[in-house]
């Protein structure tokens, strides 16, 4: 049963290393304009909160993908 | 202030803040050790190992009650107001001791074993359940888990995208991991301790917590218990009582707080609440012609509540005017940044 947890632990924080490096890469400036430009330093400091909080920033960055895509189609 | 993240908003109070937290910290651990030799000696002696993790324990939950301590004792008294300005970096100072205590635990206890040193935390602890004892280190796991969520998400940028509502329930469960310290402590470290000094500060640490949340929750009752019922025009009192560059806070039926304050002669009143943490503006002070959150610093213009340029934050203002020499308050909100003439002290009436 511990094993079966931390298995589930690890794997949780497994896929939130990965995605929280896209994320403070690439994501962050989608989701808040205010992020463009970050620092590394910045972008170091909300590492660990985007490895924790990867389901919910997952939301928000699609979100913000099909804001722009919206924007971005031309208006008939 | 949202023109661009930062690391840390370095100020000299700020890093003098930290001086004193790190060194704190520092000098407490070698005291408890330098104690602990004399105290631990001969045949009672314990190792450095041991020592360390409770020179770490005690430290953390030192820290973790300076930290609950600072908010009820802020809003008891404005003398305590400096302490809240780097709070979140009390914070994370208590996560790292807490984390440090943590990994020293894992590798001394559970690390020379053939099991994975966290498959024997977990597994050890339910070999306790069976024995009819509570589960004290999961109970410890779990309390550094919300403080390692805390610490990751106390920079600006998650309390701006979480939303000010979402990040201020997540860090409330800093109570859920106090309880989970203290059902720590007591089922763990204080099952095998003889010495009554451990419970009796424990008892003393819960009970100051306690009984200064419900003082400064007392505070709060009475002050809400004063509020004008929401009429058409509130009477604001006397605004010369207001020292310059300072607020009243006034608190009107149905409404959030609202900050009344004095530059001068003028009078211009705002929501009370800062866009940043919800700080209590009234608490704050005018500095460079903007009123200043007492909590991080964040600033907004007395007559429109719009933070100077580049900033872009914005706080409800309310209508104002002259009644007989009174200063009158529209309890309505206005949208946020409405710019509002401020109301002079002593004048006369400017509407019939």
């Amino acid at each position: 049963m511990a094993l079966f947890i931390l298995s589930v632990l690890g794997g949780y924080l497994a896929v939130g290393v990965v995605f929280g490096l896209a994320f403070v890469t690439r994501g962050i400036a989608r989701v808040d304009s205010v992020a463009h430009g970050a620092s590394v330093a910045v972008r170091a400091l909300l590492l660990p909160g985007s490895v924790l909080l990867w389901p919910i920033l997952i939301r928000m960055w699609i979100s913000a993908l099909r804001k722009s895509r919206i924007e971005r189609q031309p208006s008939l | 202030m949202s023109v661009g993240y930062v690391t840390v908003q370095w100020t000299r109070s700020k890093r003098v803040y930290d001086f004193v937290i790190a060194g704190g910290v520092l000098a407490y651990l070698a005291v408890f050790f330098a104690i602990g030799k004399l105290t631990w000696g001969g045949q009672q002696a314990i190792s450095d190992e041991i020592l360390l993790i409770r020179a770490l324990a005690t430290c953390a939950i030192t820290l973790l009650h300076i930290v609950l301590c600072i908010g009820p004792l802020a809003r008891l008294s404005p003398r305590f107001l400096p302490l809240l300005y780097n709070r979140r970096h009390l914070g994370v100072t208590t996560f790292l001791v807490a984390a440090l205590h943590g990994l020293v635990v894992l590798g001394y206890y559970h690390g020379f074993g053939r099991v994975n040193p966290l498959v024997s935390l977990f597994t050890n602890d339910i070999d306790f359940l069976v024995a009819g004892s509570l589960p004290f280190q999961i109970l410890g796991v779990a309390a550094l888990v919300i403080l390692a969520v805390l610490a990751a998400t106390s920079h600006d940028f998650w309390l701006k995208n979480l939303s000010a509502r979402t990040w201020k329930s997540i860090h409330m469960s800093v109570y859920a991991c106090y309880a989970l310290v203290i059902a720590h402590v007591a089922f763990g470290a204080l099952q095998s301790e003889r010495s009554t000094i451990y419970p009796i500060l424990l008892a003393v640490g819960v009970t100051t917590v306690t009984a200064l949340h419900c003082a400064a929750g007392l505070k709060e009752r009475r002050i809400d218990s004063r509020s004008s019922p929401a009429i058409a025009w509130v009477d604001l009192g006397d605004c010369r009582e207001i020292p310059d560059g300072r607020a009243k806070s006034v608190r009107v039926a149905g409404q959030p707080r609202i900050a009344v304050f004095r530059s001068g002669d003028c009078i211009s009143v705002v929501r009370g609440v800062c866009a940043h943490q919800g700080g209590p503006l009234a608490e704050g002070r005018i500095i460079d012609g903007c009123i200043t959150c007492p909590w991080h610093g964040w600033q907004y213009r007395p007559a429109d509540g719009q933070s100077p340029p580049p900033f872009q934050e914005k706080i409800v203002t309310y209508q104002l005017h002259n009644h007989i020499g009174r200063v009158m308050l529209d309890p309505a909100p206005l949208p946020p940044g409405t710019h509002v003439e401020p109301a002079r002290i002593g004048s006369p009436s400017d509407v019939n």
